[in-house]
Formats: structure tokens, sequence, C-alpha cells
């Protein structure tokens, strides 16, 4: 059973623009899907969640371990696609995949299998800056392929996607399920997902509030909340 | 269909080699240089002496086999390879479109890798002419290889068919022979090697990769954060040292202008080394700041903010430690003083490196005026070295704390973001 925990965080990126004040959020295996307006933060949920940015008060569990406490530990588990596909312009995709493939404690052959699942093979030696974008995401779905993390959050991954990696994405998220996994997607197009999501949260005012229903738009406004 | 190497086509090609990458390749010959004049420098008077004179006679020497010669041609060979991967990009992709011949894209990239070679070439001559003022026997051929020399290393690694890079790299040796059959020799199989040039197809355009069984092994190899710094710091690797040498050279003047006793004589050499090596630490820390951009996506991996740090200050410390070699060498207490002084700069400028926003400079005021005191205190009170080093598992874990509260998302938008517009 794999868990996600957010307890009293609070966060700002500055002093005058506070995202968070006390977010509290329990989400636990199945996929999650996450909406809420253009702006009210759930790009930088994930990114706390992922260990991306750290709270300023509260703690971030993955798995019961503390993202800040624990680093190794609770990111051992963990993948994560931005939507913004920083990944550093002084590295091949090969290079940057086997980082990760020692991160996880994988064998380096990891990096030409999963290089060869998204059609990277002959991309493998050139620098992300080379890429197109979603060639660039790509990269990043074959680095969450790694080990095979159970733990999977993802920022909007059907953007820049075309409708053969849709229905990858959309097979990975069906086995993560089946396996008991946990995935936490930020998404606009909770349609598409819908299907396979067993909780829908809606981010408002810094607040993160349960549906009982997939929102019909990507606000969750015409809905009941039920918390 | 007969192509002939055009004269405008070849011109901008190698103009467009020189600005893109023989450029950057020019900064490892500025490294292979330091490296050599580290390794002269450190012989003894005498040794010196012969291994120059050596050499300078095994360049001018009219004889068919010279190992100085063999040795440079094996040189250029090793570093035309690095050169190579810097151009072959402009071999292949939407550049292949534009009005250039095949084989005058070959020439052009022979000449963009043979120009990277221009510091070995200027050592070559220099050589040359000290074995010709020495009276040694010096023969005009051992110039004439040079540049055969010199096309055919580069040759050796410009894409190419293989069997014709093949023709390139045993030119080199035959060139360097400066015999006269070896000579001719080596200019028949570069022309042979530029007559076919023009028939390789497009999708060869690329340097050849390592056997498997080498890339299977170069895999497993302790690569990741710190060569991605490498190649962020690129040119700057060499030209952060600079520093150093402007106190260096005062240094050495104080130390043999004067007559000092031997306490005074550590004293001038460790202050001279101590500001040389936080200056070049100071270069590295604030030119990585500037052009590395956080990659927030990386912190979700199962890595810890302690070996971020690590790998940071491992990077300062491969950079700057062979700074330590000569004082090492002149004297072991004052070089084990200035470790201690590198080894705490290296583990708290990783801190600061993602500290300030704004500031004169990318690390702030502060961490340049604390770095300087630490070194005026290395090189004035003996037991600042004892406590800087018992401080660094500290300072490791502050740097550490620092990059955990890092807010990356704003230190991204601020840093590079903002300057990347302000630039367009």
């Amino acid at each position: 059973m794999r868990s996600l925990r957010m307890e009293a965080v609070r966060f700002a990126y500055d002093d005058r623009a506070r995202i968070f004040s006390d977010l509290n959020l329990k989400v636990a295996s199945g996929v999650t899907l996450l909406s809420g307006e253009n702006g009210a933060g759930k790009t930088t949920l994930l990114k706390l969640a992922a260990g991306v940015e750290k709270p300023d008060a509260g703690r971030v569990l993955l798995n019961g371990s503390d993202l800040w406490r624990r680093e190794v530990a609770a990111r051992s588990d963990l993948a994560f696609v931005p939507q913004e596909p920083d990944v550093t312009p002084f590295a091949t995709i090969r290079e940057v995949l086997l980082l990760v493939c020692r991160l996880r404690s994988q064998p380096p052959e990891q990096a030409d299998q999963v290089l060869a699942e998204t059609d990277l093979e002959d991309s493998a030696d050139l620098s992300v800056r080379e890429l197109s974008r979603g060639q660039r995401r790509r990269v990043l779905l074959a680095a969450a392929w790694i080990g095979t993390p159970r733990t999977v959050i993802l920022d909007e991954p059907l953007d820049a996607m075309d409708k053969h990696w849709r229905g990858r994405i959309h097979g990975w998220l069906t086995a993560l399920r089946e396996a008991g996994g946990l995935a936490l997607v930020a998404t606009h197009e909770a349609g598409s997902l819908a299907e396979l999501a067993d909780r829908f949260l809606v981010l408002r005012d810094g607040k993160v509030r349960e549906l009982d229903s997939l929102p019909q738009d990507t606000t969750g406004r015409s809905h009941e909340e039920t918390t | 269909m007969h192509q002939r190497v055009t004269t405008a086509g070849l011109g901008a090609s190698y103009r467009f080699h020189l600005s893109s990458g023989a450029r950057v390749t020019l900064g490892l010959a500025t490294f292979q240089l330091v490296l050599l004049l580290v390794f002269v420098a450190l012989q003894p008077p005498a040794a010196r002496e012969l291994l120059l004179k050596g050499l300078a006679a095994g360049i001018a020497t009219p004889e068919a086999f010279s190992a100085a010669r063999l040795g440079f041609a094996v040189w250029a060979i090793v570093a035309s390879a690095a050169a190579a991967r810097r151009l072959a990009p402009a071999h292949r992709g939407w550049q292949l479109h534009l009005p250039v011949g095949l084989r005058t894209r070959w020439a052009a990239g022979v000449l963009g890798v043979a120009s990277t070679l221009a510091h070995l070439a200027g050592l070559w001559i220099v050589l040359w002419i000290g074995g010709r003022v020495l009276g040694e026997p010096a023969s005009p051929r051992a110039l004439v290889a040079l540049p055969l020399v010199a096309l055919a290393a580069a040759g050796a690694w410009t894409p190419a068919p293989g069997r014709f890079r093949v023709c390139a790299a045993v030119a080199a040796p035959l060139a360097a022979s400066a015999s006269l059959p070896g000579l001719a020799a080596a200019v028949a199989l570069l022309a042979l090697a530029c007559f076919q040039a023009g028939r390789w197809s497009p999708r060869s355009a690329r340097v050849p990769s390592l056997p498997p069984s080498l890339q299977s092994f170069g895999r497993r190899l302790p690569t990741g954060q710190l060569v991605f710094s490498l190649r962020a710091l690129g040119l700057w690797i060499t030209l952060a040292h600079l520093p150093a040498v402007l106190f260096a050279a005062p240094t050495g003047l104080a130390i043999h202008n004067n007559e000092f006793t031997a306490d005074q004589t550590d004293l001038v050499l460790r202050l001279g080394a101590s500001l040389g090596v936080t200056a070049t630490v100071l270069a590295v820390a604030t030119v990585l700041s500037a052009r590395r951009p956080p990659c927030a996506w990386s912190r979700s991996l199962p890595w810890s903010a302690r070996r971020r740090v690590a790998a940071d200050a491992v990077l300062l410390l491969l950079i700057a430690s062979p700074l330590l070699i000569p004082i090492l060498y002149l004297r072991a207490s004052s070089g084990l003083s200035v470790l201690a002084l590198l080894v705490f700069l290296a583990v708290r400028l990783p801190g600061r490196m993602r500290n300030s926003l704004r500031g004169l400079t990318r690390l702030g005021a502060w961490t340049w005026i604390e770095a300087l005191l630490a070194a005026l205190l290395t090189s004035l009170q003996p037991l600042t070295p004892l406590v800087l080093g018992l401080a660094s598992p500290l300072v490791l874990e502050a740097s550490a704390r620092r990059d955990r509260s890092l807010k990356v998302g704003l230190f991204l938008e601020r840093r590079f973001n903002a300057a990347r517009e302000a630039e367009s």
C-alpha cells in the first residue's frame, strides 16, 4: 500500500505571494487526478510532493518516509514527470538515463531498454537541446520507467503527446494501478484519464478538496464537493 | 559524379567550424599545454634541460625514425578525436541541404580539426628552431612534415568511411618520419582520402563510436553530475587558473629576489598559494553558478542534497588541486595548510552557489570577503588549517541544508529565465 501525505504544508516562492498556508493532503494507492484553475498551484503541489521544492513548514511523507529527512529512501520508489522537461543541457540523453539507472541501482542496460521503448534510440547521443518538446517529455517518461517505480507524479502527462503516446501513458497508468501503485496526475484533460481514476481532487485557494466524480471543466467548479 | 572542392564553400564551412566547434576544443589545447608546462617545470633543472634538448633534437633530426616526432603524431591523433566530436554535427542534419559538396565539407572538417592542433604545431616549430639554435642537425623536411601530420591526424577522425580514415591515420606516422618516401606516401594517402570523401553517405557522418565492450565499461564509470558540471564550465576549467598565476608570479619573484629565512619563505609561499587557490575556486564557483541551471526535476531522484553538494565540492577540488602540486613539491607543510583551506572552500562554496538571488556577484560579496579572510588566516595563523579542516564536515552539512531549502523554481526563474529574456 503506497501513500503520499502532506501535513500542514506552508509554501511561498517569496514572502509576498504565499501559495499554501496549511495544506493537508492524503493520497493512497490508485490513480488520483488533480485539477484546478490556471495558477491554482497544481504544479507547485506536485513539485512539493516530488521533493523538488521543500516546504517552508510542514512535512511531506512518501510511503511513510519524510522527503527531506530520509531523502534517498523516500525517493527510491518515486518517478516524477514534470510539465516542463528541464533536463540538463550538458548531457546526452543516454547519460541522463544512466545517471537515473545508477541512482535507482539498476543495471546500465536498462537505459538502452527504455530508450528502445520510447523510440529514442537514434537520439541517444544527442543533447536535450537538440530535441523537440515532445521528445524531451519522452526522455522523462523513459527516466520514469527505469526501475519501475510504483509512486508516480505526473504533471500534464498528455501535453505535447500524440495519440500513440497518449495510449502508452494510459497503458502505463493502467499497469501501475493494477500493481498497487500510486499515481498523482495533474491534468486539464481529466476526461482522457477519467476511466482510470480512483479519485478526483480539485485545488482551489490553496486547499485541496475531493470530488465525488469527474469535474466537467478543469476547475471543478460545477460539482458538488464532498469535503 | 565528379565534385570539386569549391573555395567559397570551403571558406564558409571552415569559418563555421572555427567559430562553432573548434574554438571549444582550443580550451582543451590550453589544458594540454598547462599540463605539459607543469610536467616540465616539475623536473629537476638538469633533467629539464636534457628533456627539452632531446625533444628539440628529435623534432629537427633528418633521420627517418624520431621518437619525438612519432610521439607528436600520436598526440595529434588523440587530440583530433576530441575536436572531431565537436565538428561532426556540422556534417549531418539540416546543414546537408546547404550548397556545399561533400568533399568540400570533408576538407573543411579536416582543416577545422587540424586548426585545433595549433598548440602542437607551435610547439613543434619552437622545438625545431631550438634544435637548430643548439647546433643539432635540422632538416627542413621536419617542418614540411608538420602540416601533413596535422592534416592526417584530423583526417583520421573527420567523418568519412572507415577505410579512408585509416588511410589518414596511417599517413600521420609516415609524415612524421620526414623522409622523402614517407612524405610522398602521406601526401598520396591524404589525396586518396580526399578523393573518396565525396562518396560517403550523410548517414555515416558520425564520429565512430567505441567498440561495444569499451562502451559497456564506459557506462559503468562514475559520470553524472560531475561530468555535466565540467561541460557547463567548458573553457573556464582552464581560464579559472589564470587568477592563480597572477598570485604565483609575484610570490615567485618575492622569494627569488629576497633573502628570506625559512619561516619567512614559508609564509610568503603560503600567502601566495592560499590567495591563488581561493581566487581559482571563487572563479570556478562563480562561473558554474552562472552557467549551470539547477535541474529541478533531478531533485526528485533518489539522491540526497548532501550528495549533490559533495559532487560540486569534488569538482572544485579536482579543478583547483593541480595548483597544490608545485607547493606540495616545494614545501609539503605549506601545501597541507593550503589543502585544508581548499577543502573548506570546496564544501562551503556549493552552499553559497545556491544562495543569493541578487547581488554584485553570483556568490554574493560576503562570500568573497569570507574566502579571502580564510585565505589570509591560513597564511598567518598556523592553527587555522586545523580549524578549517575540523569545520569542513559541518560546513558540508550547512551547504546541504542550503540545497534542500533552495526554492528551485524561483531560482531558475530569476537567475536564468529572466537573464535569458533580458538578453533576447
